[in-house]
């Protein structure tokens, strides 16, 4: 049974006893209904190792971001994090791939019932900025141009939010809440499935759409926590191997060179989703990944630690039918 | 270079196996069998040395047509060289069929040492492929540069 807490009080007793150096948590951000992340360091110098700061920790339907990501910051020091049930499955692939040591690694695990997708939110309400916000319990109150409006909390949130069956982390040293009730059905991928069934021409449609809006900023990279290369294809020079034009190829390039890296290892997160400035529907192409690696070879990504690799692993009597 | 549609012939990228497709190939040479000349082969150690990226790469570089070939599963020269490929590229070719790139510019194959009259047939093939495609307009830059 994993040990129930109060986020504030394990942040400072593990601080405190050398449980961690470094503790990584969410705080309230600048905008309405935005976190942001919250990087204590354990000072055992003063009366209070945690320092006031710890009393900025939140954990509500606002903390959106996937921390595990800054664990690749703090490769020597020993690291408490908080991880939603999303989150964890990222933690499993890092520890899986050997880039983050289990033993260096304690774990908030805190039970989440969706994140607040701000665009989700402005197609609602009709109002992209509001000027403020209040989260209740199953519901957020936006003020828009001085009037008030209520939103149910199911939703605001993610569309992968929605039919969620990770909500509880997988991995976890103490819960900051109890378990929260979720999906028991396994991931359907109705959108892919869609696109699947339409024609080539269709298909392609979609594809050219996404990748001209894309602008290469890389943002998807960024906060990608299985992007954690330290020179990435994109940035190779001698010789350059992905363009940066202006042109959809390389766009194309740059995306589908990237999926064939996440195969087997993204885990449906939504980061790249949640960085990208443009709206690009990278959810749909990383779930493409998620599905054909679980229907043709039956891997599913971060869910197992001692797993073998997806890309990297090979059976005898791998499928043969895409040959000539 | 844009070429003229009316004198367009597709150029089709192979990458071959030094210890099988590409002696197949050789085979289909001494064995003077006939195959259409556009291809242009890139020897590499193994199937599995080919990066995907480099398919990509062909293609964004106007490549009408990228064929990778190795030695058949079981008998590669590094034993599980292309084991590893085959993954890969199942991987490739489902992801770039759910893009919606046109199905037959991207192949692969396998191909021995001992197949000359199956080399050709498959560049017979390939070719016939692409021809019927037309050019790589999808994925070719509109403008290649060699930067």
């Amino acid at each position: 049974m994993t040990e129930r807490t109060d986020l504030k009080t394990i942040a400072a007793e593990w601080l405190a006893d050398g449980k961690a150096d470094v503790l990584i948590g969410w705080q309230a951000g600048t905008l309405p209904l935005a976190a942001a992340p919250l990087i204590l360091h354990a000072d055992r110098s003063g009366a209070d190792p945690a320092g006031g700061n710890k009393d900025k920790l939140v954990f509500d339907a606002r903390c959106a971001m996937n921390l595990v990501n800054l664990l690749h910051k703090f490769k020597d020091k020993k690291v408490a994090v908080v991880v939603k049930g999303c989150d964890s499955r990222s933690l499993i692939g890092l520890i899986q791939e050997k880039q983050v040591d289990r033993d260096r690694i304690v774990v908030i695990g805190a039970p989440c019932a969706g994140v607040i997708d701000p665009s989700a939110l402005a197609r609602i309400t009709g109002c992209d900025a509001p000027s403020g916000a209040t989260l209740e319990k199953d519901q957020v109150r936006v003020v828009c141009d001085r009037e008030e409006k209520v939103v149910p909390l199911s939703e605001a949130v993610y569309p992968g939010c929605r039919g969620c069956s990770v909500r509880n982390p997988l991995l976890a040293d103490c819960l900051i809440a109890d378990p929260v009730e979720q999906s028991a059905a396994p991931e359907a991928f109705g959108d892919v499935e869609a696109l699947r069934q339409m024609s080539r021409d269709e298909r392609w449609r979609k594809f050219l759409h996404e990748m001209k809006r894309c602008i290469l900023c890389h943002a998807c990279r960024a906060m990608c926590p299985a992007c954690y290369c330290r020179e990435c294809f994109a940035d190779i020079t001698r010789p350059r191997l992905a363009g940066r034009t202006a042109d959809p190829a390389d766009a194309m390039f740059f995306h589908l060179l990237r999926l064939m890296h996440l195969a087997g290892r993204c885990t449906g997160c939504g980061a790249c989703v949640r960085a990208c400035p443009m709206g690009v529907d990278l959810r749909l192409y990383n779930d493409f990944l998620r599905a054909f690696a679980k229907k043709e070879y039956g891997f599913e990504a971060g869910a197992d630690a001692q797993a073998p690799p997806f890309i990297g692993e090979f059976d005898q009597n791998d499928p043969n039918d895409f040959t000539m | 270079m844009k070429e003229n549609v009316a004198d367009w012939e597709p150029k089709i990228l192979a990458f071959l196996c030094t210890w099988c497709s590409y002696a197949g190939a050789d085979l289909a040479g001494v064995s003077r069998y006939q195959y259409p000349p556009n291809i242009r082969i890139v020897k590499v150690p193994c199937s599995g040395r080919v990066n995907p990226a480099y398919i990509l790469k062909g293609l964004c570089q106007g490549y009408d047509g990228v064929l990778v070939s190795g030695c058949h599963p079981g008998d590669c020269h590094y034993l599980t060289g292309n084991y590893h490929a085959r993954r890969k590229f199942h991987l490739l070719a489902r992801l770039l069929d759910f893009a919606g790139i046109e199905e037959g510019r991207v192949r692969f194959s396998w191909i021995s040492a001992a197949e000359g009259a199956r080399f050709a047939d498959v560049m017979k093939q390939m070719t016939d492929t692409i021809v019927k495609l037309g050019p790589n307009t999808q994925m070719a830059k509109a403008q290649v540069r060699y930067d």
